[in-house]
């Protein structure tokens, strides 16, 4: 299986760009990973609203954190650390708010296609496989993100989740098997239901 | 009606590599830029409050500075009482020390060793010639009629309410504005000299003409190209566009004055620069150049501390 690149071609040179200040190279640097960085919060769980606002507070991370980024082929690892973390945040919030506010439940949460997906048919599949995936545990979600729905190689998948190759089939049918589950009892609880 | 069997994953691939909006990547960049503008601004106001005892001494330095600008402000613009009032005919000659005058409701400053003659002064024209040296005016806001004109050598400068400056410089005469903008008429071309800007006009004649222009210009390049006196860069090439507004450098001298304006951070001006050069050429690949400076100088003022 072929993923995509770890790092666009297009990226040569600009992390040193960046980290010298180069406001020219942070405009490319934004505009070069908002796509990847966006699709990532929406399949980790968040409507389109949320997400945009969550690939805004990754990237500006980025920006004040330049330093840590280790190199140019571990920029998306390192953005994919980063989105996790937002996304796990804003959906903490969301559930607190869901708490304090008993009225409003998983369903006034914006359940919308937020991808541009090829047909009607796709925009409902969109909708029903990140209802699935936002009852899986984390771990999982972020497991079928990146092997099945983007399609990455082991070795990717294992450097963007910072886990040992071998751990990655392991838990990867383990995903399948819970997907598949929710899958199968998606009408009983309705497409909006959502664990954490 | 939901497929029970789970998407093979041929199919999730296919809803995965779904794409994203330009309006979402649009939306997300500028509102990344904003996001760490507004930072910025709050870590500088932080840095503000925790450096108070600083911004007072500022405060201070800024007291001092103004103080100075108000008495070199009141040199040209002293109280009728304390000058002499000008008549038409009459030369204004300053000895070792500057003179002021009156000219109806304006003032003048003859700069020591300078001479100015009043050709003609009355409710509507104020005329006269520099005949020596460099004079500093201070014009008061002119009326639908009213006129007011300076000549130095070849140049006619023609004032719209203003502070100016206007000395012969050998066969050249210069030109600084200090306040508004000015119109100077010079071998038939009209150009205008704005606030903080020093123009010199020269005759075209021998050793002013374009080839030797055009080396002019040749220098200009290598100050920019080595990031030093940029200012002085912007005079010889202004300079060059007002002699030879169709030269073989017009091109050259357009697209570098825009840029040191960028470097300048003076956008108003830079953008009126790179939309001429836009109409003048539009077939050279430098407007996309000019475009990307200037998209970048924007962002960096709007990053900027303090917006």
């Amino acid at each position: 299986m072929t993923g995509p690149a770890m790092a666009a071609p297009e990226e040569a040179g600009l992390l040193a760009g960046c980290r010298a200040g180069d406001l020219q190279a942070w405009r490319r640097f934004f505009r070069i990973h908002s796509r990847q960085i966006y699709k990532w919060s929406v399949l980790l769980g968040l409507g389109g609203a949320e997400a945009e606002e969550a690939a805004q507070e990754v990237l500006a991370i980025a920006a004040r954190r330049i330093e840590h980024c280790p190199s140019e082929q571990a920029v998306l690892p390192w953005l994919f650390q980063i989105t996790r973390r937002v996304v796990a945040n804003v959906r903490r919030g969301a559930w607190f708010r869901r708490f304090w506010h008993k009225g409003l439940d998983e369903a006034a949460a914006e359940i919308s296609p937020a991808l541009e997906q090829a047909s009607t048919a796709d925009q409902e599949l969109e909708l029903s496989v990140r209802a699935c995936l936002r009852r899986l545990p984390q771990k999982q979600r972020e497991m079928l993100i990146l092997a099945d729905l983007e399609g990455r190689t082991r070795d990717e998948v294992a450097a963007l989740l910072d886990i040992p190759a071998g751990t990655v089939a392991s838990r990867l049918a383990a995903a399948r098997e819970a997907f598949r589950m929710q899958w199968a009892n998606l009408d009983e609880v309705g497409a909006s239901g959502g664990g954490r | 009606m939901r497929d029970h069997n789970p998407p093979s994953q041929e199919t999730l691939r296919r809803i995965g590599s779904a794409g994203v909006s330009d309006a979402v990547v649009d939306r997300v960049v500028s509102g990344t830029v904003r996001q760490l503008a507004r930072q910025k601004q709050s870590e500088s106001r932080l840095v503000v409050a925790a450096w108070g005892a600083a911004a007072a001494t500022a405060l201070g330095v800024g007291f001092l500075v103004v103080r100075t600008w108000s008495s070199a402000h009141e040199e040209v613009g002293a109280p009728l009482a304390e000058v002499t009032a000008a008549a038409s005919g009459q030369e204004l000659a300053a000895g070792p020390a500057p003179s002021r005058a009156a000219l109806g409701r304006h003032r003048v400053v003859v700069e020591a060793g300078g001479r100015l003659r009043v050709e003609r002064i009355d409710s509507q024209q104020v005329e006269v010639t520099v005949a020596k040296g460099a004079s500093r005016f201070a014009v008061e806001h002119l009326t639908a009629g009213e006129r007011f004109r300076v000549r130095a050598g070849a140049a006619e400068v023609e004032v719209v309410g203003t502070k100016f400056e206007v000395a012969l410089a050998g066969p050249c005469t210069e030109v600084e504005v200090t306040e508004g903008r000015v119109r100077v008429t010079h071998e038939k071309t009209a150009t205008f000299v704005s606030q903080g800007e020093r123009r010199a006009f020269c005759p075209n004649q021998a050793g002013t003409d374009e080839s030797s222009d055009a080396q002019l210009v040749r220098e200009a390049l290598v100050l920019i190209s080595n990031g030093t006196q940029l200012e002085h860069a912007a005079q010889v090439l202004a300079d060059y566009r007002s002699r030879h507004p169709e030269g073989e450098f017009a091109q050259e001298a357009l697209f570098h004055l825009s840029v040191i304006r960028l470097r300048q951070s003076r956008l108003e001006e830079a953008r009126a620069l790179a939309d001429e050069f836009r109409r003048r050429f539009p077939g050279s690949q430098r407007i996309q150049t000019l475009r990307e400076l200037l998209e970048r100088r924007e962002a960096e003022q709007q990053m900027a501390p303090g917006r």
